[in-house]
């Protein structure tokens, strides 16, 4: 049974989707209400824990700025005057507008933008793809797909992460797991336990980095010239895998002559990181195997060269032999569940998209999404054509650079509906608001390990009139009278459709708590590469890359994963902004911008810490506390100073998100990643002062 | 069966889980109050590495033996040190000798600490602390006597 008594109260079964770890949850209900949450402890493996935003989870579903009803605007676009209005009207209404948008200007001038969290997204797709706009996008325009990217760049399958389970030595490239991805503590402690070698690459002295064997403390932004330096040891000292190279690898030699200069003292000059400890490192990393590379989402490809830095880093997986090798990083798990819609629905891709004319090589390889990281330009400039409505679910103008330049262009669109959970600034502007239903107000079908697939359970009915995201989808084609089978049935149908590969249905989900085996499997094996070769133009794992390549003379994009350094591409003027910036580098209790809200979280310290090593803020005469304003070539913040040992001198932390100083505002729009788009929000430059009574009387005039 | 809570300051990793989940088990979702388990900074000797760790009572009894009104008692069958409010005059005298600084007075000057979730323990559940700590730097364990 899925629900045990406890006198009155129930025990439901959800999975938390705060953020994407997805941690098992006991939700404990009464009269129809959450009274308390607590992880999972069913199964083996399952530990019972969860983190901070996961224990706070009663503040995200009982939020005072929960959104409960559909509401339409009726003061000035930005004001956020919002009336309640029934569902009738509000998809009669968006309908109506969409359906004469297509009409009078393109189906392309319909953006369809899907923000946090995910499980929405083939859904949306279908529903663009059937509107007829290529306007699809997310926030992946500016979070993981860079990274994924740069893999699929050399590989030409989407990123494979590493068998933890198996590996000898790990490699944690960019990622404070303890509190990125919480649940793993016990996976790492487990990992040290088992004697596995552990390399952590970041520059600050986090909680993660403290238990490493080694510790690379790079200055950020270098980490493709670290990665060079690490091949360079390894082929020098020939401790790479000759087979994989002679026989799989397309431009080794131009690589092999690329990365001579980048010796253990070269490296040093660039990265900050001692010589020996690079030569350390890489002869761990290539001869202590198998060996993995424990990735971060976004953290590597936040700079202006992430694309290249990260593909610099990717290579390391196939010199050392250890792609699609047990404890390496396998091309498919030993065994998995086969489901429909996740990366299965393909974009429509008959006309050009924002961002394409851009970034040819996000389109390329490809991403299955516009990108648009520019959107703001994009609206406001009419590139390269004039942009009309905007369908959002989750938009959250705080994800962008300038996030006021974004407020500004949502205001000249005719017609903006936002989805949301909370009533949010981001919907200010927003002509229509609908509410969504939290996880713990639905079902999701949930793919597990070993081939298992499960449901997270609805544990209580949704808050007001909020909806699940994909009934909202599936009735907006209905309403505009799209053709679109999949979308066509009930939500259940949805369900059942996802399921169909693995022979399982919905209804034989309920109630199994730890999921149900697939009837039918995928299985994978060790290096599926003799057989069916890489899926890149040459066959092989390009480690000069030909889809970057042809970009060479328009777009100026390398082959090879070339180190170009943003202290000297950038030109900031280094007297005027000494100290490097450093935005959105992970903390326990925060996910982005959408948990401050939480006021138990929020209470954890101040907002807007700027965090600077106790000597530079000795050079400023700033004590901890003090207020302070950051300036940099792109704008201004202000914030409280704190002192923080951890972090390198010279460098400034600032997590982004946050309404009470909000760190993107420094990030200029032309700051990015020419090949991704990605913001450089990870290594940008800065001024800080202590904030005098003369700033007061200043910004009021 | 008396219980004692444990908490290992070396193996805390300064997630805040714990403090959060010490809310979560004691207030409703509009009550903006201190958690039951604190803050501290601590640092290594290498003076380049801080955390803010979480700690919370140990139940080691220093409160009890100080209380001049017996609010203070250990619970027969859990073995862990609670306050009766209905006794307390607010005089502070626990808050003094408390070697965490875990104690704290409500709005109505009365002596507030953490209770071990001795509410959830009698429906068979662990203290919130120790069900959502990954890192299993707090817990609880059976003593003899």
């Amino acid at each position: 049974m899925s629900q045990k008594e406890h006198g009155k109260k129930q025990v439901k079964k959800a999975v938390c989707g705060i953020c994407a770890s997805g941690c098992p949850m006991d939700v404990y209900v009464e009269d129809g209400k959450i009274i308390s949450v607590e992880g999972s402890k069913d199964l083996p493996g399952q530990s019972g824990g969860l983190c901070a935003k996961g224990a706070a989870a009663r503040q995200y579903i009982y939020n005072q700025e929960r959104l409960l009803y559909p509401m339409k605007q009726v003061g000035e676009k930005g004001q956020g005057k919002f009336v309640r209005i029934s569902w009738e009207e509000a998809y009669q209404t968006i309908a109506e507008k969409l359906l004469s948008v297509r009409e009078q200007y393109g189906a392309r001038s319909t953006i369809f933008y899907a923000g946090y969290p995910k499980w929405y997204r083939p859904a949306l797709l279908r529903l663009a793809n059937a509107y007829g706009s290529p306007n699809y996008c997310t926030e992946s325009s500016t979070c993981f797909q860079a990274s994924n990217m740069a893999w699929k760049s050399i590989y030409g399958n989407d990123i494979c992460f590493p068998d933890l389970a198996n590996a000898n030595t790990v490699m944690l490239w960019a990622s404070n797991l303890y509190h990125s991805n919480t649940p793993m503590s016990k996976s790492y402690r487990g990992m040290k336990a088992r004697g596995v070698k552990i390399i952590v690459v970041d520059p600050r002295n986090t909680v993660t980095a403290r238990e490493a064997d080694i510790h690379l403390r790079l200055l950020p932004g270098t980490d493709g010239a670290l990665a060079l330096g690490m091949a360079q040891v390894m082929i020098e000292e020939d401790l790479y895998d000759h087979e994989f190279v002679e026989k799989y690898v397309h431009g080794f030699e131009e690589y092999r002559a690329y990365v001579k200069q980048f010796t253990p003292e070269y490296t040093e000059k660039i990265t900050g990181v001692p010589a020996e400890k690079i030569l350390e490192a890489a002869r761990l990393y290539a001869t202590n195997g198998p060996a993995g590379i424990m990735f971060s989402a976004a953290t590597v490809v936040h700079h202006i060269n992430g694309v290249q830095n990260y593909r610099a880093v990717h290579t390391l997986v196939g010199l050392s032999g250890n792609y699609d090798r047990k404890g390496g990083h396998l091309a498919r798990p030993p065994v998995s569940a086969p489901v429909n819609e996740f990366g299965k629905v393909k974009r429509y891709d008959g006309e050009e998209a924002i961002g394409q004319k851009d970034f040819p090589a996000w389109f390329a390889l490809p991403c299955e999404e516009a990108q648009c990281t520019r959107l703001a330009e994009y609206i406001l400039k009419e590139e390269p054509y004039p942009l009309k409505a905007l369908v959002a679910f989750g938009m959250n103008h705080r994800m962008w650079p300038k996030p006021s330049y974004l407020q500004e262009a949502l205001k000249k669109l005719e017609f903006y509906v936002n989805v949301d959970l909370f009533l949010s600034d981001s919907s200010d502007m927003a002509d229509i608001v609908l509410p969504a239903a939290t996880f713990f107000e639905r079902e999701e079908i949930r793919t597990m390990r070993g081939g298992m697939v499960g449901l997270s359970e609805a544990a209580v009915c949704p808050c007001g009139e909020a909806k699940n995201d994909i009934e909202i989808i599936q009735e907006l084609a209905r309403r505009m009278g799209l053709s679109e089978p999949v979308l066509s049935g009930t939500y259940e149908e949805y369900m059942n459709y996802i399921l169909k590969p693995t022979g399982l249905s919905v209804e034989e989900l309920r109630g199994h708590q730890g999921g149900v085996q697939a009837k039918h499997l995928v299985f994978g094996t060790e290096k599926s590469y003799e057989r069916e070769g890489f899926a890149t133009p040459t066959g092989k794992a390009e480690f000069v890359s030909t889809v970057l390549e042809k970009y060479k003379d328009a777009y100026g994009y390398d082959g090879l994963p070339v180190y170009r350094d943003f202290r000297e591409v950038s030109e900031v003027d280094r007297t005027v902004y000494p100290w490097i910036l450093n935005t959105g580098s992970r903390k326990p209790q925060y996910f982005h911008a959408r948990v401050n809200r939480l006021p138990w979280l929020a209470a954890l310290e101040p907002a807007t810490l700027v965090e600077m090593h106790p000597s530079d803020m000795e050079s400023l005469q700033i004590q901890e506390g003090d207020r302070v304003v950051v300036t940099s070539p792109g704008g201004s913040m202000e914030g409280i100073a704190a002192a923080v040992r951890n972090n390198l001198p010279g460098i400034v932390h600032i997590y982004h998100g946050n309404k009470k100083g909000e760190a993107n505002e420094l990030i200029p729009l032309t700051y990015l990643d020419p090949i991704s788009g990605f913001p450089g929000y990870k290594s940008y430059f800065c001024n800080v002062r202590r904030k005098e009574e003369e700033d007061a009387i200043s910004t009021e005039i | 069966m008396p219980y004692r809570l444990k908490f290992d300051k070396e193996k805390c990793i300064g997630c805040y889980a714990c403090h959060i989940a010490c809310l979560d088990a004691h207030h409703s979702v509009g009550e903006i109050v201190p958690s039951f388990r604190a803050f501290q900074k601590v640092t290594d000797l290498s003076g380049t590495f801080e955390k803010t760790v979480c700690p919370g009572c140990i139940h080691c009894g220093k409160c009890e033996h100080v209380c001049p009104q017996h609010a203070i008692y250990r619970e027969k069958t859990t073995g862990f040190i609670l306050v009766d409010q209905d006794l307390c005059n607010g005089c502070r005298s626990c808050e003094a000798v408390c070697p965490l600084q875990v104690i704290h007075f409500n709005e109505a000057g009365k002596m507030e600490k953490c209770d071990s979730c001795v509410e959830r323990i009698k429906e068979g559940r662990e203290p919130a602390c120790v069900r959502t700590c990954y890192p299993g730097a707090i817990t609880w364990e059976k003593i003899d006597g």
